[in-house]
């Protein structure tokens, strides 16, 4: 069971998540996209992960909360009303602004989401 | 075979996913609708599935030896898997949908599902070599499609995580104390003591400790009132930190702690923080928050005051009082010096409707008092009528007691037996935990919950769902008289804060309505608060561990509210009788120790006795003892009422009285855990509570554990196993951790699937308890986790009791540290039935004995048998009392009194009268003759036979010598003298080991308590006492030497006449009747001759107790004294002495000076 999860390093780096769009406010432990704690799952854009905190340490299982915006930088969490992602994260404001460039699907769904 | 997906119909995907709310409880993978469909679907076979490739998928995932999502919850895979798959069938799309190709076409316009999730998977595909004709193989591009799911599952679980945290977050923030973060923080930094006042739900317990961490407070401490709510806001707030599996938050209460270094808020009882003042090593705590203070409990006043003082001292600490929005002044008040600043926050409180007498009834007292139940089943129907079934909303009704619950409860069953539309559920702290939990669970569609309870529901257990509450405006409440230290639980009217209370629980999830079942007059006449403990309970372990924790006078120590004038003093009384305190109330040796146990004092005073007094292979009988008395009662209502129980434990009774008979059963249900697995059915079928069983290991061993702290037991060697043995441990252990795993996991899953409970779930309690024996018993578990066999054999050793001196001795110790609290039987109890047995205390007369208990069944034990009155009495003797003479009288010795329908003794053992009263009471005084003896101006022993009473008396005035010097050796080695001095005096004196010492004791003590001497017993009524004693006489005969005690300097007593003897006989002020002084005429004007020498002469009964100590004894024991003298170095408290019969100058102590006398006169 241990085996996944490396002892923690004495020195724990935390990276200060908080969403721009819902305010969401946490602390994470790590960014990027091969999180450490988890060897077998590969991110495809650098995202801001904690290690899960509703199952016990060492069991591998991480928690995805968001990452920044590729267009503009501004942090967003996973939340479908605070960001969208499509090969890479957009923060909605962005992405709205792009509409043009994505696939029919994903049009529809900012539609969706913006009639909101 | 599938290949890259085309667009279309996306549409759908969404719409369908919105639904998911709605339908995500009955199936929540169905909304994975997801994925277009390809048009080259048709050319897949129809029926593939990745299920059929489960073992190899399994094998290769599992062989990754990661751990990951799927890995961890790999059955709830497969079933996401084959839900997602039927979706996809469903919409005609392919099962098997590859990867886009990553490099095909940089441009975004070709639309993937996977490009919408950011996860992918690592693990490697490993050729299982299987191959199945029939099937494709399994190969790495197929393996690669099912890695596609793997990420969409990965991506699921993310979202349905990252949604919980999102509901955490916004639910903390909704809470009304949120906004209220700034302003708590801001005053906790800039102010001594804030007072945050806010009603229950506003979130104060869980997020004050939250903010003040956040806000950079490294230790914080938060009382509660009550260790189950330690446990639980721990384990809630760790959640809510998301550090679940972390120890930042902890808990510590009697029996666990789960704090450590790492710990920066612990929620701690208020008991144990006292504790913890007392100690010298207060950690170090910046901010101690005392949490629902309101409540007015014992513990949580002496902390108000102790903290008070605390602050004043210790800059560093701040203080955060919580409190419901009830009498916030009162703290404004107390800690007006230090300038409290009180927050308030209102409270989430839905509207509540509010009727008084909501059904008219006739004010008419019915029959015997009797609760009519009509009103309250009468407002159920009215429930019936004017809400629809389909408004959810359950029922509380507020009782009394017991007898009140079970009587509504009886009558709302029967209602709701006609349709079905309710679930009674009775609430009160005498059920079993299940049966409390019970409350909890849910009732079916169109089903509401009737919940009877008593105050307990007020502000302990906080149910959901609650929209009617009925409030009785009645409590059962325990007061307490200290003049006749007795108990009692008495029904009052609640105070207007508990009716306000109660209404509450009806507007917690949504508008309700309160039932007031009397009026508003009398809701008017009602006291604003309610009473606080300090005015209703002992306060003598209270004032003991204030005298310890250094305050030097308790009367004036700043109570919150004071106590009665006469509480304190009678409970400073007590402790002096105890020997805790000394006469000027200064704290002793022994209430130092008595201090360090948190149990009642006379149970602390058993241990320490016990552990002075009883072999170390035998102590753990005083401490199962102990704590037996210490748990609450470990027999359930059923216990008393069914037959079957009762003949089921009376094998184990045990006739010397109840203490006893619990130290039996315990040590029958160890037996039975020893050769058995369990113990649950053996338990249910006698009527006793397993738990509080298991309360009682744990409260035994940590008796145990602080008794080896203070000194007063040696810590066990540890035990040598044999490798052989530590390998089965080893074997046991592991199956146990397994065991508890299983529990817990199981445990979790019940929590979230949701109890439902059966309409008649009422009645079927004991088939149902029957079915769960399979189940993991989850406390047996723990309890072999810390008892391993051997434990428990050692247990059963030490614990059992039952004949012999061991017994005698441990009756012994608990009788002593009981006392004064025994009785006697009333004259006529012969002539009258059992519930009519008539007894007496010293401090209070015409008591019944409590009818569960074993006299209180029994009776006829205590009295004497035809067999047992000795009639023949000789003529001669002139003894004219129509008292019955026996030598089997006895006493009961009872732990407490309780008076509910009547005054009660609870929890009593029997004891042989005279020969306990003579060695125990803490006044005795006799006749001229010794034939009559007075004990604590109570009891009158009459002894026909010349010199019957003085033999008695003589060996219970040595015995109990030679007991305290043990007692009080003991207690001196136990507390470490600061003195080097001292200390190496001590080491010089030769020591008899106290294996020796308490041996012969117990020898002696054993034919003491066993000595047949025939006597009378009456009680002293206030008539009696004003003739009884000679009065102040100048001319007092001055004994001298003093044969009771050689080193006691005989004194009158100035009220009574007569002369001391020792600290407790007083000597010749109880006056004769015709026959004692016939007797003592007759007696002692015949010439006695002396049975170790020549001498016959004519004496009093003091003079020849001085020949036969002294005169006749002396040669030899002049030897004795003079010899070990020349080598003795002086002692610290020796003076100069120079002997005006021999002049000779010596450095004597005072003991010595006077030996020296008595040996000089002697030459």
């Amino acid at each position: 069971m241990e085996a996944s999860t490396p002892n923690e390093e004495p020195v724990q780096i935390i990276y200060d998540f908080k969403c721009t769009s819902c305010g969401i406010d946490e602390k994470t432990h790590y960014k990027g996209t091969n999180p450490p704690f988890s060897r077998n799952i590969v991110l495809k854009y650098p995202s801001y992960v904690m290690k899960d905190p509703f199952s016990p340490p060492g069991k591998g299982e991480i928690l995805v909360l968001g990452s920044d915006c590729t267009i503009c930088g501004q942090t967003v969490c996973i939340n479908k009303e605070c960001s969208l992602f499509y090969k890479k994260n957009y923060c909605l404001d962005c992405a709205k602004n792009l509409i043009e460039t994505f696939p029919v699907e994903i049009k529809n769904k900012l539609v969706q989401i913006k009639k909101k | 075979m599938g290949r890259s997906p085309s667009p279309g119909r996306s549409n759908n995907y969404y719409k369908r996913r919105r639904s998911r709310s709605r339908d995500r409880d009955k199936d929540r993978y169905k909304v994975r609708k997801t994925s277009p469909g390809s048009s080259t679907s048709n050319r897949i076979e129809e029926d593939f599935s990745f299920t059929y490739y489960k073992r190899e998928l399994n094998k290769i995932i599992l062989s990754s030896n990661e751990s990951n999502t799927v890995v961890n919850n790999l059955d709830d895979f497969w079933v996401f898997l084959k839900k997602y798959e039927a979706t996809l069938k469903k919409a005609g799309k392919p099962i098997i949908d590859y990867d886009p190709e990553e490099n095909s076409d940089e441009s975004s316009q070709n639309f993937s599902k996977f490009h919408c999730i950011n996860f992918t998977s690592s693990i490697k595909f490993v050729d299982t070599a299987c191959y199945d004709r029939d099937r494709k193989k399994l190969d790495k591009k197929l393996f690669q499609a099912f890695m596609n799911i793997v990420s969409i599952y990965t991506d699921f679980k993310n979202k349905e995580k990252f949604e919980k945290l999102r509901k955490l977050r916004q639910a903390q923030k909704d809470l009304p104390v949120a906004k209220y973060r700034n302003e708590i923080v801001s005053a906790v930094q800039n102010e001594r003591v804030v007072v945050v006042a806010g009603d229950t739900g506003c979130g104060k317990s869980t997020q004050v400790p939250q903010y003040l961490h956040e806000a950079g407070f490294q230790s914080i401490a938060c009382t509660q009132p009550r260790r189950i709510a330690c446990v639980s806001l721990s384990k809630r707030v760790a959640y809510e930190m998301l550090t679940q599996f972390e120890s930042k938050v902890g808990y510590q209460i009697r029996f666990e702690k789960s704090k450590t270094a790492d710990t920066k808020i612990c929620f701690i009882t208020e008991g144990l923080l006292l504790r913890q003042m007392s100690s010298e090593n207060l950690p170090n705590y910046d901010v101690i928050i005392l949490d629902e203070v309101h409540e007015r409990h014992l513990m949580g006043d002496f902390l108000l005051g102790i903290l008070k003082c605390l602050i004043h001292s210790r800059n560093d600490i701040k203080l955060v009082l919580m409190s419901a929005t009830i009498n916030i002044k009162l703290f404004e008040d107390y800690f007006s010096a230090e300038s409290a600043v009180v927050i308030q926050v209102p409270g989430r409180l839905f509207p509540i409707q509010l009727h008084y007498k909501p059904i008219l009834v006739e004010d008419k007292p019915t029959r015997d008092d009797r609760l009519d139940p009509q009103p309250y089943v009468q407002v159920m129907q009215l429930i019936d009528n004017k809400y629809p079934r389909d408004e959810r909303g359950d029922l509380l009704i507020f009782m009394s007691g017991v007898q009140e619950i079970t009587a509504i409860a009886e009558a709302a069953q029967q209602y709701a037996e006609k349709d079905k539309k309710w679930i009674v559920l009775p609430l009160h702290s005498g059920l079993s935990l299940a049966e409390q939990d019970k409350v909890f669970d849910y009732p079916p569609d169109g089903v509401r919950k009737c919940i009877v309870s008593t105050n307990i529901a007020e502000t302990s257990v906080t149910i959901d769902g609650i929209r009617f509450v009925v409030d009785s405006g009645k409590v059962k409440e325990m007061s307490y008289d200290s003049t006749s230290k007795m108990q009692r639980l008495k029904e009052f009217w609640i105070s207007k804060a508990s009716a306000d209370q109660r209404k509450g629980r009806a507007g917690r999830t949504g508008p309700g309505v309160c039932y007031r079942i009397y009026s508003e007059q009398q809701y008017n006449d009602m006291e604003s608060f309610s009473t606080p403990e300090v005015s209703r309970v002992p306060l003598a372990s209270l004032l003991l561990l204030m005298s310890s924790l250094g305050v030097s006078d308790v009367r004036r120590f700043p109570f919150l509210d004071a106590p009665p004038d006469d509480a304190v003093e009678n409970a400073l009384l007590e402790l002096k009788q105890h020997g805790a305190l000394t006469s000027n109330e200064k704290l002793t040796a022994l209430g130092r120790t008595l201090a360090n146990l948190p149990v009642e004092v006379c149970l602390a005073k058993t241990l320490v006795l016990g552990a002075a007094t009883l072999p170390p292979h035998k102590l753990d009988s005083a401490l199962a003892l102990a704590a037996a008395l210490g748990i609450r009662s470990i027999y359930t209502t059923r216990a008393h009422r069914d037959f079957e129980c009762e003949n089921a434990r009376r094998p184990d009774e045990s006739d010397h009285g109840d203490p006893l008979t619990l130290l039996s059963l315990y040590c029958a249900w160890l037996r039975e855990k020893r050769d058995t697995r369990g113990g649950r059915a053996w338990c249910r079928r006698r009527g006793i509570e397993e738990q509080r069983l298991y309360e009682l290991t744990k409260l035994a061993a940590q008796l145990r554990n602080l008794l080896q702290d203070n000194n007063l037991m040696e810590a066990p060697e540890p035990a040598s196993m044999s490798s052989s043995e530590r390998a089965l441990r080893h074997g046991q252990m592991k199956q146990l951790k397994d065991a508890r795993r299983q529990f817990k996991q199981k445990a979790a899953n019940d929590l979230k699937r949701k109890k439902r409970l059966k309409v008649d779930s009422w009645e079927i309690v004991d088939e149902n308890t029957n079915a769960d024996d399979d189940v993991i018993d989850i406390r047996d578990v723990e309890f072999r986790m810390t008892n391993d066999a051997a434990r428990i054999q050692s247990l059963i050793a030490g614990s059992s009791a039952s004949s012999g001196r061991d017994l005698v001795m441990l009756k012994v110790v608990l009788c002593r540290a009981l006392y004064p609290q025994v009785a006697v039987a009333d004259n006529f109890n012969h002539h009258k039935s059992i519930s009519e047995q008539l007894y007496h205390t010293w401090s209070k007369p015409f008591v019944y004995l409590h009818p569960t208990s074993y006299f209180g069944k029994l009776p006829r034990t205590l009295q004497l048998t035809e067999a047992d009155i000795h009639s023949d009495l000789p003529v001669s003797l002139g003894f004219d009392s129509k008292l019955p003479v026996s030598s089997k009288h006895q006493i009961l010795c009872y732990l407490s009194l309780l008076e509910t329908t009547k005054p009660y003794i609870v929890n009593s053992m029997r004891m042989p009268a005279a020969q306990t009263l003579l060695l125990l009471a803490h006044s005795i005084e006799t006749n001229i003759g010794f034939t009559r003896i007075v004990c604590d101006s109570w009891l009158l022993l009459e002894f026909p036979y010349p010199e019957s009473g003085l033999n008695l008396l003589l060996k219970a005035v040595k015995l109990r010598r030679r007991w305290d010097a043990l007692i009080n050796r003991r207690i001196a080695d136990a507390t470490p003298t600061k003195s080097v001095e001292s200390e190496l005096e001590k080491e010089k004196l030769p020591k008899i080991s106290y294996d020796e010492t308490q041996h012969d004791l117990s020898c002696d003590m054993s034919t003491y308590m066993n000595s047949e001497v025939y006597y009378t017993i009456k009680r002293l009524l206030p008539g009696d006492l004003k003739v009884i004693y000679a009065g102040y006489d100048e001319a007092h005969p001055s004994i001298e030497p003093n044969p009771f005690d050689e080193t006691f300097v005989c004194r009158p007593h100035e009220k009574k006449g007569g002369v001391y003897v020792t600290d407790n006989v007083v000597y010749n002020c109880v006056v004769d009747t015709l026959w004692s002084a016939k007797n003592y005429e007759e007696t002692y004007s015949e010439p006695w001759k002396c049975s170790n020498c020549e001498l016959t002469v004519c004496l009093s009964p003091v003079e020849r107790l001085q020949h036969t100590h002294f005169t006749c004894s002396a040669k030899e024991e002049k030897k004795d004294v003079e010899a070990p003298r020349s080598s003795r170095e002086i002692k610290p408290n020796a003076k100069e002495y120079v002997c005006d019969v021999c002049k000779v100058t010596l450095y004597l102590t005072p003991v010595e000076i006077l030996k020296h006398k008595k040996g000089c006169k002697m030459k």
